[in-house]
């Protein structure tokens, strides 16, 4: 299987401060979900910033798509990458929605007459079609983010990153951008997605998970293995989904349950 | 400290093309002692409503009433308005953005120096203030923004309780915050609570409206259109998707148990997983 | 701080606002040079400046400008114009034209009432003139088109680039950052800070306590917005294509002509000393 992402004894501090990375080795397959776990300051944010060669790193190296990063290819990688940031306000760069999502195409030199039906097309995929002369100040923050996965769309990437893309959106703006993240997936089954996120219930439905913590990849594995292992969750202060949880509770108090979903646990309850 | 807002409107460029109806004949009673959440979609008002309790945005029509002080169209006099910002604390959201001292003492004692406090009384109230939101003694002389992302919006709600407000208002306090963060966070306003102290809180949270809160007012396009018990508004499925409701999952359970007709839960009762465990437990242990 | 009307686009589809913006800001200069221009006699001035008036309000028209709204951005120049009529009432001026007499001393010269019709219908032709400009161009727009003109620079290594990406990027968040400095200020309020009274001494408080926030917000702002850039494969130095590109049209020609001739009018007139009132005087006669 081809490989989306190789890391390979990464060391990363930022200008001689805490060391960040020391060592760290991950892979992603191509067309895997992979969610990235762990709470805040655990090094998450810094790890997409080093895979876009955004943050350089001391030691190791990174292969995006069995290219190896350096200095003279990553303006040719990030073309395979698109990344999608926590802050709607802070990467919509063009005045309206149509310029945000043109600015990515001026960047890599598509001919202006291809650019309006491109942004038409992903403009449609994330459903913001009807506010193409729309500016900022007038969308929500989950249509802003909409609009910024759109413009990582139209560069067609084969890896996408969301880097706590949800965490400032209200619950709504979380879950359609969750639905469109699945679309997505479904609709293109060559697509890598790297999701960096704090939603335990978005992890679950992930192929495999990893569990980041002072830099250390402490879980990675499918997410029922990894929500099975409680005590290392706790230990790094992250959340178990509510159907694990639950299931825990019920059999403490002596109510023996084996589901870890809610419809399971409401008709073995029944019985 | 009550709040009664009465027949208040309040109106956004008033008189020009972008006139916008913010709030709609507004009348509520937040009580004395409640801890009380606001929840609504993004844009339905919440946020210019509290405004109005602290005389930040003042109405367009209609009065909000704080404890005898009334806020209305005339309150042009500065000295109630003082009076009635040091009552009536207002967090906004993201409110690290509001540090700008050299150490995290001064910023903390900023609020109340500016309310006539001596410079010592101030010290002494920013310290318990920032003992009280968890930040240890040996941050107190750093640069507030040096401290990670929580410590500093810690810091920043610590210089609103040094004004020892009768009235917290808190604006999303959680947004962006870890699960682990948000949980500690909340944890301290129920602590607050505790004290005496009166909580509104604005948020979109409905696992913490269901574990904290003890009346919940949901506004749509600047109308209230429920004010009750937090479990109350979980019984109107049909209306969800309007009133920006996710079911917390608690609920969602609890409800699919009692349809199986086995189980007879009493929603009131079901807070967090705990409570709803306790409630399988005793009808489990019935039979 | 929505009340800015003068320099907002309002998005209609008429006929100015699908002109080309290059033409547009020639155009605009040309009318304001015009404005300037000195004709033969007071009437002919006079003549002069009525067609421009007229020509200005056909334009608002076409563009969907209210007249109204014209009088709303004057609002605050008539306090302007009734106090330049008292100066130039109260000084003296050129007895050629004639004066009223008042008193022994104090004489009312009619070239001061002139001189400030003028500058009142100058006033009046220049706003309505960047009006129609701004509120038919977007900022986007208008920044290419400066783009446009600036061109020639780039021989002598200006970094005319780099500088319309930087207006873009302010005008883009020239909203956010207002939002936020009325954000700011209100949490600053409710943790007793006063804008508008106190001493000296609070009033620098007050506005440090706003500064500092504002920056700190601004450059963690800019440090995002350059990593989205960069990540969207952003590189100063690099060829980049083009989304929004003007396209000269058959009636950007046409507009061209017509101003350039009309302009051209002006200048006979002023080089023939041509006087309107003098020429149908001499025919009737």
């Amino acid at each position: 299987m081809k490989k989306a992402i190789e890391i390979n004894g990464v060391k990363f501090q930022y200008n001689n401060d805490k060391i960040i990375f020391e060592n760290l080795n991950l892979e992603v397959n191509q067309g895997e979900y992979v969610c990235l776990v762990g709470h805040n300051g655990s090094g998450k944010s810094t790890l997409a910033k080093i895979l876009i060669g955004l943050n350089e790193i001391k030691e190791g190296t990174i292969k995006i798509f069995e290219k190896e990063l350096n200095e003279e290819n990553i303006y040719e990688i990030r073309k395979d990458v698109g990344i999608v940031f926590q802050n709607p306000d802070n990467q919509f760069i063009g005045s309206t929605v149509r310029d945000d999502i043109a600015f990515g195409l001026e960047n890599n030199l598509v001919p202006h007459e291809e650019m309006e039906q491109i942004i038409l097309d992903v403009s449609k995929k994330v459903g913001m079609d009807a506010f193409l002369d729309k500016e900022p100040g007038n969308l929500s923050g989950g249509q802003k983010q909409r609009v910024a996965i759109a413009g990582t769309l139209a560069m067609n990437p084969k890896l996408l990153i969301m880097d706590e893309s949800t965490s400032m959106l209200d619950p709504k703006g979380k879950r359609e951008i969750r639905e469109l993240t699945n679309e997505l997936r479904k609709n293109n089954q060559e697509l890598t997605i790297l999701s960096i996120t704090h939603d335990i219930e978005e992890a679950l439905q992930s192929d495999r998970v990893i569990v980041l913590n002072n830099g250390q990849v402490v879980l990675n594995d499918k997410p029922e293995v990894v929500f099975e292992n409680k005590e290392k969750l706790r230990e790094v202060k992250l959340d178990i989904p509510f159907g694990y949880k639950l299931n825990e509770v019920l059999n403490n108090k002596g109510i023996k349950v084996e589901s870890l979903d809610l419809e399971g646990m409401v008709k073995e309850l029944c019985q | 400290m009550p709040i009664v807002f009465s027949h208040l409107n309040y109106i956004y460029s008033s008189k020009t093309p972008l006139e916008f109806s913010a709030l709609k004949d507004i009348n509520l009673e937040i009580k004395d002692n409640s801890f009380t959440m606001i929840v609504g979609h993004t844009g339905s008002g919440k946020s210019t409503l509290v405004q109005q309790v602290n005389a930040l945005l003042i109405p367009t029509d209609g009065e909000v009433n704080v404890n005898g002080i009334i806020v209305d169209k005339n309150v042009k006099k500065l000295k109630n308005i003082k009076e009635l910002r040091k009552g009536v604390g207002l967090v906004f959201q993201f409110p690290e953005y509001q540090l700008f001292e050299d150490t995290v003492l001064k910023d903390v004692s900023f609020g109340p120096k500016n309310f006539g406090v001596s410079e010592e009384e101030s010290i002494k109230l920013a310290k318990e203030a920032l003992s009280l939101v968890g930040i240890q003694e040996d941050l107190f002389e750093r640069s507030p923004f040096e401290l990670s992302g929580g410590q500093k919006r810690r810091v920043a709600i610590a210089g609103i309780i040094a004004l020892n407000p009768k009235v917290l208002i808190l604006d999303e306090p959680t947004a962006g915050l870890d699960p682990q963060g948000s949980r500690e966070m909340m944890k301290l306003f129920s602590k607050i609570h505790e004290m005496g102290t009166t909580i509104v809180m604005i948020t979109h949270d409905m696992d913490n409206v269901l574990k904290y809160a003890s009346d919940v007012v949901v506004l749509v396009k600047g109308e209230v259109i429920k004010f009750c018990k937090p479990y109350e508004i979980f019984l109107d499925e049909d209306n969800f998707a309007k009133l920006s409701i996710e079911e917390p999952l608690v609920i969602k359970m609890a409800k699919k148990l009692n349809k199986s007709g086995k189980y007879h839960i009493q929603l009131d009762k079901v807070k967090d997983i705990d409570t709803l465990v306790e409630q399988i437990a005793k009808e489990v242990s019935y039979e | 701080m929505n009340n800015i009307t003068l320099g907002k686009y309002v998005p209609y589809n008429s006929f100015i606002h699908k002109l080309d913006p290059r033409f547009k800001i020639l155009a605009m200069i040309l009318l304001m040079v015009s404005v300037f221009l000195s004709f033969s006699s007071i009437w002919m001035n006079f003549i002069v400046y009525g067609v421009l008036l007229l020509f200005v309000f056909i334009l608002m028209k076409i563009s969907h400008i209210k007249i109204s709204a014209l009088f709303k951005q004057l609002k605050m120049m008539w306090f302007m114009i009734l106090f330049l009529l008292v100066i130039n009432m109260l000084v003296p001026g050129d007895p050629s034209l004639g004066f009223i007499e008042i008193t022994s001393s104090w004489k009312i010269y009619f070239s001061a009432i002139y001189n400030t019709i003028y500058i009142a219908l100058r006033l009046v032709i220049m706003i309505a003139v960047s009006m129609i400009l701004t509120s038919t161009t977007t900022p986007l727009q208008l920044t290419g088109a400066l783009e446009w003109y600036m061109y020639p620079l780039k021989v002598i290594h200006f970094p005319v680039h780099e500088i319309a990406m930087t207006i873009s990027l302010a005008l883009r968040f020239i909203p956010t950052i207002l939002e936020e400095t009325d954000k700011i200020m209100k949490a600053q309020a409710s943790r007793g800070v006063d804008f508008q009274r106190g001493k000296l001494k609070e009033k620098i408080r007050a506005v440090i306590s706003l500064i500092i926030p504002l920056f700190v917000s601004a450059f963690q702002r800019s440090e995002d917005l350059a990593n989205a850039m960069e990540a969207r494969g952003y590189n100063p130095q690099a060829k980049r294509t083009r989304y929004r590109i003007n396209k000269w049209r058959v009636r950007d020609t046409l507009s061209l002509l017509f101003m350039s001739l009309f302009f051209a009018g002006l200048i006979v007139l002023i080089v023939t000393k041509f006087d309107l009132v003098v020429w149908v005087g001499s025919l009737c006669a």
